[in-house]
């Protein structure tokens, strides 16, 4: 649940997914963000969890306040997809990886396609979380190595939630461009 | 053919042979010079000499002879004598001897040898014991051979009969068969319900019950500890369920809201139960979303100014459960099931769904099903309105036109209204009762003076009652507003002041207004009746009454005879005074006493004849005892046809005669008056016999 709580629907709104693999920080990134807390905790997330936010980005030149919907979407295994109907209606996603599993960096390119064969028009940012956890100069070769990305991933962050790192570049890089 | 013997001989010598076979050698030389095959020696050089006519070689391997090589030259043709034919056949077979003797015998042995084995084999076939103590060790791998090169056949080769030999073995040796099934039972089971359950549950079916019968009877508790957690929630549930409606209906059913509630379902034409939720809950829009059905963006929103949900985080999750329903539950069926509404407390979110929207109201409380229907109207309406602009929704509502929010705005009002209807009945409730209310005042003053004089008349008629002149008397009393009517009818005017009085004192604070009419009511005819009767019975008591009466419309018809003694008059004076009788009209006779004995005499005797003296007599005796007021008249007769003189005496004597006779016994002389008669006794003419007419008769005389 959000933090902010406006009195009157604010007009502008728009819906963001977090996809990933199970246990890449989707939650801790939305945590971060939304409510700036950070809990080793691990609880995963059944199903979806909504949070919002309000969000000041340049557009065009002018300062644009709007709200953004986060669905944070359950995490992904090999035997459970989620399900499409969640993904629907999103103008984009927030695709996440953890950079201590490479699995889960190799599913990158199948999360961001089943999203697209949903929402053509959709676009992404990668977040290359855990980034705290691995060593700079490896995460410089992965982030170099993760360049073969179609045009709609706007950009790649090396995040992490717990030190908040490029989480708030991360959303606003995304809200620019819904 | 000396070259050859020396050579036999060299042979013997330098290769060791046998005298046998040397002897051997020989003869088979002579059988060849015998056959002219070889000549003597001489011959045989020459022979030996022509060696380019036909040479042929003869090698003999003989084992016995290390190397034995000769040339014999066969002359063409050689002439077939007739005469000579047996002589070669023998010659042919010594010849056989010599060459293959050896090799013969050999050949002989191992013929001997195979024909055993053959026997032997033979033997081995056709012995069952022998052939299976032959196949024994191979059948396996015969059959596992036989299985891999063509599975097909061997089944095509068994099937037939498999089941025999289950049925036989089974027949044999069940444990042993059920222990060999028994490992699979369990997994065939399991594969016949995966395969076609419904035909494992057709054939179990039928024994369902009686297993389940038989366990319980071996194993109750068992069966017990089983089914008691389905069975005890289940009971309970019921229960509870079925007492929840029973209290209710015992709370609801006799209740003023109850009836009242009844006749509410009846008039606004819903069930009962339903108007009964609302009552409980009764339903209050709290907010309305028109929210995209993709995204699950909020376009359109109505919402309680005090209580203000939080639209988008709803929408979100309204949303997410409605997919979530859309694509996990509904799976199997041909359409994808929607979500119609969420329940949580006592609000509700309905859910309507068309197009690329839905809307979602919370309400609070149960919605009536005429607010459902206006939802699924204005959504049909925003459908077929705007639905190209809702399906592109992006978030921004500014975008849309007002209608669509106006439309909610509509919604919400109509639900409020639906909801004031549900009240407006009840303000027509006090409207009503306040109505009444009015009425009742006049009314229950209305009652309260009505229940005053009723007051009132009880009393009256209570003291009435209780005087004991008056309480035979219908009175009649009749409360007005400040006075007391009395009606009814006494017989006289004294009840009548009686009557007002007593009322008088017992209401004091009344007015009496005394309206009863003081008449001569006349008499019960049945009480006359009774009395006629009565009197009848009492005189009739009387010595000498006889009467019988009858009474009708005030008049008493009195028949019958009374004696001399008593005072005829006097009969009718006693029925005139009973009260109800107006006249009587009285038949009564007098009737004398009489003493119906007669004393006979004989002829011209005065004198009492003795036997009269006794019974006679004292009946007479008896009589003037009993009437002791009464005379007695003795009349003597003496009646004769001729009228003699002296006849008027002799009845006068006789008469004297008892007069006499009661006078001794003690009556007095007195009571007792004497006459003759010469007439015939009462009752007596001429033709009787003579004797009835000589008598003295007593008639009873008042004294």
């Amino acid at each position: 649940m959000s933090a902010d709580t406006p009195l009157h629907h604010v007009c502008d709104c728009q819906k963001i997914c977090l996809i990933g693999d199970f246990g890449v920080g989707k939650t801790s990134l939305i945590n971060r963000f939304v409510d700036r807390q950070f809990s080793d905790q691990y609880l995963s997330t059944v199903g979806v969890k909504i949070s919002r936010k309000l969000i000041e980005v340049e557009k065009a030149g002018t300062p644009t306040v709007f709200q953004l919907l986060i669905w944070d979407i359950e995490g992904s295994t090999k035997f459970k997809t989620i399900a499409p109907t969640y993904l629907q209606g999103a103008k984009g996603a927030i695709v996440v990886a953890d950079v201590t599993r490479p699995e889960t960096l190799e599913h990158l390119a199948e999360h961001i396609e089943r999203f697209t064969n949903l929402n053509p028009q959709g676009v992404f940012v990668i977040a290359l979380n855990k980034s705290d956890l691995i060593d700079p100069e490896q995460l410089d070769v992965l982030l170099k190595a993760s360049q073969n990305y179609p045009l709609s991933v706007l950009s790649i962050y090396s995040t992490s939630a717990k030190t908040g790192i490029h989480v708030d570049q991360l959303f606003q890089t995304l809200a620019k461009h819904l | 053919m000396s070259k050859i013997m020396h050579r036999l001989e060299n042979l013997t010598t330098e290769e060791n042979l046998s005298q046998d076979e040397v002897d051997q050698l020989h003869q088979f030389l002579n059988l060849l010079v015998d056959l002219d095959i070889i000549e003597p020696e001489p011959t045989i050089a020459k022979e030996i000499e022509k060696e380019d006519e036909f040479p042929i070689e003869v090698g003999l391997h003989l084992e016995q002879l290390p190397s034995f090589s000769m040339q014999i030259n066969f002359p063409l043709p050689p002439p077939p004598l007739e005469t000579s034919i047996e002589t070669n056949e023998t010659q042919f077979q010594q010849l056989q001897q010599l060459l293959m003797g050896a090799e013969l015998r050999i050949l002989n042995d191992l013929i001997a040898g195979s024909r055993q084995q053959v026997l032997r084999l033979e033997h081995q076939i056709y012995d069952p014991q022998e052939l299976s103590e032959l196949l024994l060790p191979r059948i396996g791998e015969l059959l596992a051979q036989k299985v891999a090169h063509s599975k097909e056949e061997m089944i095509e080769a068994i099937a037939p009969i498999i089941d025999q030999i289950i049925q036989s073995r089974t027949q044999q040796n069940r444990q042993s068969m059920g222990n060999a099934l028994a490992s699979s039972i369990s997994p065939a089971i399991a594969q016949q319900v995966a395969l076609n359950s419904e035909e494992l549950s057709d054939a179990i079916a039928p024994t369902m019950g009686q297993a389940i019968k038989k366990q319980i009877f071996l194993e109750q508790d068992a069966m017990v500890d089983a089914l008691y957690p389905i069975i005890g929630n289940t009971v309970g549930k019921y229960m509870g369920a079925t007492l929840d409606a029973i209290n209710e209906k015992i709370e609801q059913t006799l209740s003023v809201e109850g009836i009242t509630r009844k006749i509410r379902a009846k008039m606004q034409g819903v069930s009962e139960a339903e108007l009964i939720i609302r009552e409980v809950m009764p339903s209050q829009v709290q907010a309305i979303f028109l929210i995209h059905k993709a995204s699950g963006l909020v376009i359109a929103e109505v919402q309680h100014p005090e209580q203000h949900l939080e639209s988008d985080m709803l929408a979100g999750m309204l949303t997410a459960i409605r997919g979530f329903v859309n694509d996990c539950i509904s799976q199997s069926g041909d359409l994808p099931l929607e979500l119609d509404s969420i329940d949580y407390g006592t609000s509700k979110i309905v859910l309507e769904v068309a197009g690329y929207c839905y809307l979602a109201t919370v309400v609070k409380g149960e919605p009536s099903a005429a607010f459902i229907k206006m939802m699924q109207s204005t959504l049909r309406h925003l459908v077929c309105q705007y639905d190209p602009l809702l399906h592109h929704f992006d978030g921004n509502s500014a975008t849309l036109p007002e209608d669509i929010q106006k439309a909610l705005e509509i919604l919400r009002d109509s639900g409020e209204s639906a909801a004031e209807k549900g009240g407006k009945p009840s303000a027509l409730f006090f409207c009503g009762l306040a109505i009444v209310g009015l009425m009742a005042v006049p009314w229950s003053i209305f009652q309260y003076l009505g229940f005053r004089q009723q007051q009132a008349e009880s009393a009256a008629v209570a003291a009435l009652y209780a005087a004991p002149q008056l309480s035979i008397y219908n009175l009649q009393v009749e409360a007005k507003q400040d006075y007391l009517s009395l009606s009814g009818r006494v017989p006289n005017g004294l009840l009548r002041q009686k009557a007002e009085q007593v009322v008088a004192v017992a209401l004091p604070k009344w007015q009496v207004k005394n309206e009863i009419v003081a008449v001569e009511v006349p008499a019960d005819p049945v009480l006359a009746a009774a009395e006629v009767q009565r009197v009848t019975r009492v005189l009739n008591r009387l010595e000498g009454v006889a009467i019988a009466t009858r009474y009708h419309h005030g008049k008493v018809w009195i028949e019958g005879t009374i004696s001399p003694l008593i005072e005829a008059s006097h009969i009718p004076q006693s029925f005139a005074q009973i009260p109800g009788v107006l006249s009587t009209l009285s038949t009564v006779q007098v009737q004398p006493l009489r003493i119906e004995v007669r004393f006979y005499f004989e002829p011209d005797v005065s004198s009492l004849h003795p036997s009269d003296r006794g019974y006679k007599l004292q009946q007479v005796i008896n009589f003037l005892n009993h009437y002791p007021r009464q005379s007695l008249k003795i009349i003597g007769y003496s009646n004769s046809p001729t009228r003699e003189p002296g006849s008027e005496q002799i009845a006068l004597d006789r008469a004297h005669a008892l007069k006499q006779a009661l006078t001794e016994r003690g009556i007095d002389p007195s009571r007792l008056q004497i006459q003759g008669s010469t007439d015939l006794p009462p009752g007596v003419d001429s033709t009787q016999p003579n004797w009835l007419s000589r008598c003295v008769i007593v008639e009873p005389t008042a004294p």
